[in-house]
């Protein structure tokens, strides 16, 4: 042990006195190293965003007709939601299914293309939605006689009609054959990113995105009546039941239609969107450290780029050394120590560098990003820094202790 | 008694084939603990050469060694290193200090290499600096140095560590009459101590200091003898010769 710090001594007098080429040697490790740092704590930070926003809307479940059971998925009957409704009583919010149609409605403006979300009356809260401005949602009894009425946003009454007071008012639906005159019962409102979204298309060229909510019987008077929905979305009152209403909303499906088969119904698969869009951050993160950790290795052939001349240059003392009486090993722990003292101080400052660059992404908010140190990454950095000295030292340092020593004094 | 050093037929042949340098060309001799001996020759006669044998430095193209009955060819290299740093303290023909480290920190290697502690080190380092006479010069680099006391920091630090073994190519070689005089003072000294001292020279005034004499010539051992005015160690050595 006491020998260990002689190396070490020996190896710190020996970058002492070659200040400015250790320092340069340590650079590409430095690079790497607070490259590596930064951007794995960017991508904690963009990681720990995303998930942040992902996760705060996970109290909705979807239960969806299993595809592999049976060959019809249209199977969920407004009489099953209203079962679950009734049956599931307080634990849940609300039980949507909706169906999409594609229509044409024409006022005095224009006929325009338009996307008819048939669904039931809870589908005012479904997930994601904004909120009513204007008017109310259609009712059960409005669902039940299958009035035509309808509840459309800011921006496609802005289309329809040039203006958003228009509670009240009528336009003509026509879906597949049918042609029905349409009441407008609620506004809803149109959000600022979905504004700017729809200017993004105006400008592409893409025409106006007309939206209608209505209630899904009037389906019928289209003829096209909606004998099923293949899944219903149920709000749970809080994120944690959400696993338990899904469970218990599955297994009542099953016992109400076991004419179907065993298990006919199922949780749609948790496309848990925030382990996802984790998963896709971790790996981008995961590719731009591993480009990081290729700078790491070159600084790292740097190292022993710089040993090799070392060793070169120290023929001499290394004769001298070994005629005095040094082994073969002490030779190598000397070099060994030398190389992995130079990466590890160039770890060292690659960290507070990177931990610095981090800092000031996080204060100054660069692009939003809330960067934050991993400290995983400072110590997978600081190991490999040492590791990749200690790697890249041991050619040079073996090819310095193997010089017989007559053959290394007669060097000049 | 066995000889502290044996050398048996020893060569040294380099560039072996075309213009083949026989640089030691057969070389036989013994050498007893607490001999007092000259090297002398011609430059080039292989001096060198044998002194590199000597120390353990070099291996023989073909030959044997014997130091202290041990078949220096059948050691490995860490037991080479053990006995260059225990038995033998080298001064060598051109210093061969290390310039970045200052003269303590010359004197010292040795004793690094034998696991000694700091402080034990640096005293024994500084005893040794004082007694060539650089006491006052324990920080200076070997470039601040002269030629001079440079030679001095190598003999220090080929006494430092106190070898049985001392071997001197051309210790005085760079030095003044005053300098040399220092120089083979503590030679002598630590002959009268028993130590084995071996010099390399060229000069005859130092190799009449010696006990006794040997004349390499083209890698032969040319004369071998011992000098006039002996000391008393070696009269009952040639006594024992004799009978
Ligand atoms: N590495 C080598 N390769 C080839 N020839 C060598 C080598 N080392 C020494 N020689 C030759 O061996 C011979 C003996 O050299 P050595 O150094 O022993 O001479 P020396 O007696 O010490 O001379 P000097 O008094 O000048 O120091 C010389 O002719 C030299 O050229
Ligand atoms: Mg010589």
């Amino acid at each position: 042990m006491g020998q260990f710090l002689e190396y070490i001594k020996m190896a710190l007098d020996n970058i002492r006195s070659n200040k400015g080429r250790s320092f340069l040697t340590m650079l590409g490790i430095i690079i790497g190293i607070s490259s590596v740092v930064t951007i794995v704590s960017i991508g904690n930070g963009l990681k720990s965003d995303v998930v942040d926003a992902a996760n705060e809307q996970t109290n909705t479940v979807t239960v969806q007709a299993n595809a592999e059971e049976v060959t019809d998925t249209q199977i969920i009957t407004g009489d099953d939601i209203a079962y679950l409704e009734t049956a599931m009583g307080d634990s849940i919010e609300s039980v949507t299914a909706s169906s999409m149609y594609v229509g044409k409605c024409t006022t005095r403006k224009g006929t325009y293309d338009a996307y008819v979300t048939m669904t039931t009356p809870d589908y005012e809260h479904a997930q994601y939605a904004s909120p009513l401005v204007k008017g109310s949602y259609f009712t059960d009894t409005d669902l039940a006689s299958g009035n035509a009425v309808c509840v459309i946003d800011e921006l496609t009454a802005l289309y329809l009609f040039g203006n958003t007071n228009v509670v009240g008012m009528s336009f003509e639906l026509a879906i597949d054959s049918g042609i029905e005159e349409v009441m407008i019962v609620g506004i809803r409102e149109t959000s600022d990113d979905m504004m700017e979204v729809e200017q993004t298309y105006q400008a592409m060229g893409l025409g106006e995105t007309i939206s209608i909510e209505a209630p899904y019987t009037l389906a019928d008077s289209f003829g096209v009546p909606i004998e099923g929905f293949s899944s219903v979305s149920i709000t749970a009152r809080d994120a944690e039941s959400s696993g338990r209403v899904a469970s218990s909303a599955v297994k009542l499906l099953n016992s109400r239609h076991q004419d179907l088969g065993d298990n006919p119904f199922m949780q749609q698969k948790p496309m848990n969107l925030s382990d996802m869009l984790g998963a896709v951050m971790d790996g981008v993160t995961a590719f731009v450290a591993l480009v990081a950790a290729i700078s790491l290795v070159v600084g790292g052939i740097g190292v022993m780029n710089i040993m090799l001349v070392s060793v070169t240059e120290r023929t001499r003392e290394i004769g001298i050394r070994k005629a005095l009486g040094a082994r073969t090993g002490s030779i190598i722990a000397q070099f060994l120590c030398e190389s992995a003292i130079i990466s590890g101080m160039g770890g060292v400052i690659g960290i507070l560098l990177g931990g610095g660059l981090t800092a000031l992404i996080s204060v100054l908010e660069i692009g939003g990003i809330h960067a934050s140190l991993s400290l995983p990454a400072v110590i997978i950095a600081t190991l490999f820094s040492c590791g990749v000295g200690i790697v890249f030292g041991i050619y040079p340092a073996r090819k310095a202790a193997r010089l017989s020593p007559i053959e290394a004094l007669r060097r000049m | 008694m066995e000889p502290l050093i044996k050398v048996e037929d020893i060569r040294k042949i380099y560039n072996p084939g075309e213009n083949e340098v026989r640089a030691l060309d057969g070389i036989s001799l013994e050498i007893r603990r607490g001999e007092f001996a000259a090297i002398i020759g011609h430059s080039g006669s292989g001096k060198s050469t044998l002194m590199n044998m000597l120390g353990c430095l070099d291996t023989p193209t073909s030959g044997h060694y014997y130091l202290d009955g041990k078949d220096v060819s059948r050691l490995s290299d860490n037991e080479l290193s053990d006995i260059r740093n225990q038995k033998i303290g080298f001064i060598f023909q051109g210093f061969n200090l290390i310039p970045n480290l200052d003269a303590v920190g010359n004197v010292e290697l040795p004793l690094i290499y034998r696991g000694m502690g700091r402080q034990m080190r640096r005293r024994i380092a500084v005893q040794a600096l004082d007694r060539v006479g650089l006491g006052k010069r324990l920080r200076h680099k070997p470039g601040e140095l002269s030629g001079g006391q440079q030679q001095r920091v190598a003999v220090a630090r080929a006494i430092a560590a106190q070898p049985p073994v001392i071997l001197a190519d051309e210790p005085t070689g760079n030095l003044d009459s005053r300098s040399t005089a220092d120089i083979m003072n503590i030679l002598k000294e630590l002959h009268r101590g028993g130590r084995t001292v071996i010099v390399i020279t060229h000069d005859d005034d130092i190799a009449r200091q010696a006990d006794r004499v040997i004349r390499i010539m083209d890698g032969h051992v040319e004369a071998d003898y011992l000098n006039e005015g002996l000391s008393d160690t070696q009269n009952m050595k040639k006594k024992r010769e004799d009978s």
